[in-house]
């Protein structure tokens, strides 16, 4: 098995588990476990936080190399980004994730446009083949999958259709 | 809950999903904020019942204030607390397995009991007879608010009490129960537990 599954399998575990917490009846117990899940976070924050300060102060000669190792791992790199520890502001990750996902789409590539990140929102603007069901489908895994491994933090993503005459935004680079 | 299916490496939709950051920090974020405005709140707070949901939301007293008891979906839990007395007839129609029970009324008439227990409460279904008889025979039940407040009977005293009470003061001796319940019949913590619950419900009203 490879190490993505696991993540991503986690990653389904944790998002079902808050879904299914906010529906508990009792707030008390809510309250409880939202200063649990809280705390946790702050000691593992901290702990990485060590971390990279070690990594930074007694690394080496190899430092540079080990911060390129994490940042390039999807599971260390998204567990800096979840404690807002990542060293690359996330425009310039979710430029990156838009990038990756121009590489994959092929021609489809032309046909969209990154507008702006609102909150934990991607908007995308998409016009042509792009735009049709079959072409947002495609660019929705696309972008998706991008994004995942580029700006975790980002939660939702939204497909404006362009409108006609308006100077579409570059995509960041 | 089951445990999700196992996801295969090709699965684009497994491959796609990266740890939920956003909803994580949302969650945690939440701590000790109004469930409805986000305003932060102390520990002793007011409750909105979600009735569709069959929640409790935490909330601040403008929202709370901003609700009505009796209508809509989300409805604010009153702080009254009205004790009184039941003869044995009306405890005989609830028919419980436990000396304490508290019921909550719904919007359609239909009567639910809980009863405490070291495992939870456990809920059962009033039949709409044995309802009947409670509102004929306890002065206390037909003033009870539907959704937002629970009916609580306690035949370890004689004669029987009654005392209508918010539905988050349920909640809290459900909890204190849980945490503190000794032997068969949950020994005396039940009633300190509910002392001490019927005791802060009264200074808050």
């Amino acid at each position: 098995m490879t190490d993505l599954p696991a993540q991503a399998r986690s990653a389904r575990t944790i998002a079902g588990l808050l879904a299914e917490l906010e529906l508990v009846a009792d707030p008390h117990v809510r309250a409880l476990t939202r200063d649990l899940v809280a705390e946790l976070l702050d000691v593992h924050g901290d702990g990485l936080a060590r971390l990279l300060e070690l990594i930074h102060d007694r690394g080496g000669p190899a430092r540079g190399a080990i911060m390129q190792a994490v940042l390039t791992d999807t599971r260390t790199s998204a567990l800096l980004v979840l404690h807002e520890l990542h060293p690359v502001a996330r425009d310039v990750r979710v430029a990156r994730a838009m990038d990756d996902v121009a590489r994959r789409v092929g021609p489809l590539a032309d046909h969209l446009s990154l507008e702006r990140v609102e909150g934990d929102t991607v908007i995308i603007t998409v016009d042509g083949p792009a735009a049709t069901p079959q072409g947002r489908v495609g660019l929705t895994a696309a972008l998706e999958r991008a994004l995942a491994s580029h700006a975790p933090d980002v939660d939702r993503i939204e497909l404006v259709e362009a409108v006609q005459g308006r100077r579409r935004l570059p995509v960041l680079s | 809950m089951s445990p999700p299916p196992s996801p295969s490496p090709d699965d684009p939709d497994v491959a796609a999903q990266g740890l939920p950051i956003a909803a994580l920090r949302r969650f945690a974020a939440a701590r000790g904020a109004c469930e409805l405005c986000g305003r932060a709140v102390g520990d002793r707070h007011p409750h909105a019942a979600d009735v569709a949901g069959r929640t409790l939301r935490c909330c601040c007293t403008d929202c709370h204030g901003r609700l009505p008891a009796t209508e809509g979906p989300l409805r604010a839990v009153p702080d009254r607390v009205v004790s009184g007395t039941a003869d044995e007839a009306a405890w005989d129609a609830v028919d419980a397995p436990v000396a304490l029970v508290f019921m909550l009324l719904d919007d359609h008439g239909h009567a639910t009991a809980f009863y405490p227990s070291p495992a939870g409460p456990t809920e059962s279904l009033l039949p709409r007879a044995s309802w009947s008889t409670l509102m004929e025979r306890v002065a206390l039940a037909t003033d009870l608010v539907p959704e937002v407040e629970a009916l609580l009977l306690d035949k370890r005293r004689r004669p029987v009490r009654a005392h209508i009470i918010p539905v988050d003061r349920c909640y809290e001796l459900v909890g204190r129960l849980r945490r503190d319940w000794h032997g068969m019949d949950g020994g005396p913590v039940v009633d300190a537990a509910l002392a001490e619950v019927l005791r802060d419900a009264e200074e808050a009203a």
